[in-house]
């Protein structure tokens, strides 16, 4: 057997080259991301189509290791409708996770960077004056005019001041005037981004035992959440929220209150960082491979909740897992990416009734379905490419059964099959031709 | 247990006396139990176990595959690892082609080694990090005497080729593979020992879906070859499903229902094999399940609930089932279930 060729033993000269040469590039980008003031019409944008939560365009995110950059994910594009569930399927190291905390701003760095792209999100932040200080919306007694808590006169200045009582709501929080804006997540800067992650966006991490803290108990990691973006609520209001997003997620809070992460069994965890994610009524949740360490018993249960919640809360989910059967049943909308990129989006009755791209079909092909008696299964030959040097043509191609020439050509255009399903791949190039030509 | 367990073993126990013949099952199981020790007192003596196996039996042919499927902490890998005598076993019989293998000491199971084998589900932490693979494969040949000495290096080549591994890969180390590959490695590693039984205990679960279908196939294929039987444990239904013959259900450490693939699958009889079987989700949207969704978490082992230990969860508990054990049942031919709500069917068999 021939040696093999893709084997490529680096130097310790190339590699220190290449490491000197990343800190060059990760330092631009750091520098970037520090700068104490960024002005707001450096992140502030339009969304293209009001019904979208979330427009990701032209996405990059690199990892400058060692070895060469790892294109983590590499030019992705999708939308994620209002009220929409939005499943991501691939195989691991597909890009899928890095996806998503490139959306939170939770890309490791200095080595991990978004390079490239828009990650438009439509946010309701409270509207600040001329100050930095946030506007309070006053309680109104019957003739419209506020109620006056207290008067006071500044001894060296001799100004009146009146503190007017302001709105709350039932825990407790104070009202502020809100504003509804668009934000690039890429490029807002980190103080801005904090004020989303958790309220705006929530996230449900893959191992519950990890994302939880061992040394906290879930009444008061889950309390924080609350009290940290609702300035002015009372330990009392947080604590009745955090009963009230418990029992909605099927736990009994006093049994859990006061409780430690290890003495909760793996799903009841998972329930907690669910509670956790929605402590804030969040507009898009994303799930992380919410249900892949758990048992199917509990993974049903899992499922069942999170169908519940979006329908409560009004929310839109993104859905990242590898499990077919699961986006099968959560998804309206199906994003397969493979090797960072995305080969084929549609919705989840295009995707799974008229799969288009090799890659989709073989993945289906290859999961043994229930009462289904196969001899053999089909499996995709081969594995995934190389993250590091990354091939021009098409990424597939050494794998695809129904590879053709045109496929060591560039990497294949993205073609419109129906108004909402799309795939990468040359077998649909000319489809589209007959389409536009009828 | 119950007289019938008892009844059972009777009739197997002189048969296999008679006749050692190739018709043996390569592994006969019989009321195995592990318990481990939580609590102990001012002596040492333990006071309170943790029932991680409770009288499982069953059966497996030469070339045949009984799959074992249950959630965590059912007690799956502790069973597989108890067949192999990796653990000390509590009680009841394990039976290695005819041979009754319980009392064996390490050294007088030793020529038992080579015949039985087992799969990890790690590919990441079941391969030592210092051997290339061409020692982790070829280790136990050695050590073994597979092959003489001189043949030895081509022989492991041989193997590795089998499995699908290049040769030339026979100088590298574990981290430069992938999971897909680590794990045929594994499959290597067991089957160049030419085993009679090997335990797969979720081989599959750690690997993305393209890959899993690679390392069934090959299992499969590896089966058909040498005439391997497998102990497939699996939390994967669908995946049980298609590898195995026979499927056992787990439930803290009982088995509810075993049977024939077909049987299970078409008819099943125990309300948790129902749940379980329910939950998984389908890769259709068109088809939309009729859910039974399982309440609450698997209860602590170390503190089962009394009588039916599914009773805590079951839709169709019955006051018998929260003081009274279930006793397995053969229900229809080959297929058992220990469940009251089958009291009746065994009643109306006998006459």
């Amino acid at each position: 057997m021939a040696e093999n060729k893709h084997v490529h033993r680096i130097s310790a000269k190339e590699l220190r080259a290449t490491a000197k040469q990343n800190i060059k590039i990760t330092k631009r980008y750091e520098k970037l991301k520090k700068r104490k003031y960024i002005p707001e019409s450096e992140y502030v944008t339009e969304m293209k189509d009001s019904n979208n939560v979330l427009e990701i365009e032209n996405l990059h995110t690199y990892f400058f290791t060692d070895v060469g950059t790892v294109k983590a994910v590499n030019s992705v594009s999708f939308n994620i409708p209002q009220g929409a569930t939005v499943g991501i399927v691939g195989e691991s190291g597909c890009g899928k996770s890095v996806t998503s905390l490139s959306v939170m701003g939770l890309v490791q760095g200095p080595t991990g960077q978004v390079v490239d792209g828009e990650i438009r999100f439509k946010s309701e932040v409270l509207k600040t004056d001329e100050k930095g200080k946030y506007i309070p919306v006053y309680e109104l007694d019957e003739n419209g005019e506020k109620i006056v808590l207290s008067e006071k006169i500044n001894k060296r200045t001799g100004e009146k001041i009146v503190t007017y009582k302001q709105k709350q709501d039932e825990t407790g929080g104070y009202i502020f005037e809100k504003e509804s804006k668009v934000y690039n997540l890429v490029r807002a800067p980190r103080s801005e981004l904090a004020k989303i992650r958790g309220r705006e966006i929530a996230m449900i991490f893959q191992e519950p035992m990890t994302s939880l803290n061992p040394v906290f108990t879930i009444g008061q990691q889950l309390d924080e959440v609350y009290l940290l973006h609702n300035p002015g609520v009372s330990k009392e209001g947080a604590k009745a929220r955090t009963y009230d997003m418990l029992k909605l997620v099927g736990i009994i809070p006093e049994n859990v209150y006061t409780r430690y992460p290890h003495e909760l069994s793996g799903g009841m965890r998972q329930r907690v960082v669910i509670a956790m994610a929605l402590m804030c009524n969040p507009r898009l949740i994303i799930g992380d491979e919410p249900t892949t360490a758990l048992d199917v018993t509990i993974q049903a249960q899992i499922l069942e909740l999170l169908r519940d919640i979006k329908t409560k809360i009004n929310g839109s989910i993104m859905l990242i897992t590898h499990d077919l059967g699961v986006i099968a049943e959560m998804a309206d909308f199906v994003v397969v990416m493979y090797a960072g990129r995305v080969i084929e989006t549609g919705t989840a009755m295009e995707i799974f009734c008229n799969p288009l791209h090799p890659y989709t079909i073989g993945l289906q092909k290859s999961k043994p379905v229930v009462n289904q008696n196969k001899e053999r299964l089909y499996s995709i030959p081969g594995n995934v490419p190389n993250p590091i040097e990354m091939p021009t043509h098409c990424y597939f191609k050494d794998r695809c059964d129904r590879a053709c020439e045109k496929c060591s050509g560039e990497y294949p255009a993205y073609v419109q099959v129906s108004p909402t399903h799309t795939v990468a791949c040359y077998l649909y190039q000319d489809q589209k031709k007959e389409g536009a030509d009828v | 247990m119950s007289n019938q367990v008892e009844e059972m073993q009777n009739e197997v126990a002189p048969s296999v006396a008679e006749q050692a013949t190739a018709n043996t099952p390569i592994l006969e199981v019989h009321n195995l139990k592990k318990y481990f020790p939580v609590e102990s007192n001012f002596f040492g003596k333990p006071t309170r176990y943790l029932r991680a196996v409770d009288d499982v039996s069953f059966t497996l042919q030469r070339g045949k595959t009984i799959g074992i499927v249950g959630e965590s902490g059912c007690g799956k890998t502790t069973m597989g690892r108890s067949i192999l005598k990796l653990h000390d076993i509590t009680g009841g019989q394990i039976l290695f082609d005819g041979e009754d293998i319980t009392k064996y000491t390490r050294s007088q199971m030793r020529p038992f080694r080579k015949r039985m084998q087992i799969i990890f589900q790690d590919p990441y932490s079941s391969l030592s990090p210092r051997l290339n693979i061409g020692e982790i494969i070829g280790e136990a040949v050695k050590v073994h005497n597979i092959v003489p000495a001189s043949k030895h290096k081509e022989y492991v080549r041989e193997i590795m080729q089998k499995c699908g591994l290049q040769s030339h890969f026979y100088d590298r180390y574990p981290h430069e593979f992938s999971g897909g590959q680590r794990q045929r490695i594994c499959i290597a590693r067991a089957i160049a020992l030419q085993p009679e039984l090997i335990i797969c205990d979720e081989p599959v679960s750690a690997l993305d879906v393209s890959i899993q279908a690679q390392i069934i196939n090959l299992l499969k294929d590896m089966q058909k070859e040498m005439n391997i039987a497998y102990v497939f444990i699996s939390h994967d239904l669908s995946v049980v499903e298609h590898i195995s013959d026979e499927i056992a259900v787990m439930y803290l450490g009982n088995m509810v229902e075993k049977g024939p693939k077909t049987n299970i699958f078409a008819n099943p009889l125990h309300p948790y094999t129902q749940a379980l079987f329910s939950a998984i989700p389908n890769p259709d949207p068109r088809v939309k399940m009729h859910r039974q969704i399982l309440r609450g978490d698997i209860p602590s082992p170390s503190n089962p609930p009394s009588g039916c230990k599914f009773h805590t969860r079951c839709e169709k508990c019955m006051e018998i089932c929260k003081t009274q054990v279930p006793v397995s049942r053969e229900v229809e031919p080959e297929h058992f279930v220990a469940c009251h709500l089958y009291n009746d069917a065994k009643g109306n068999a006998d006459e």
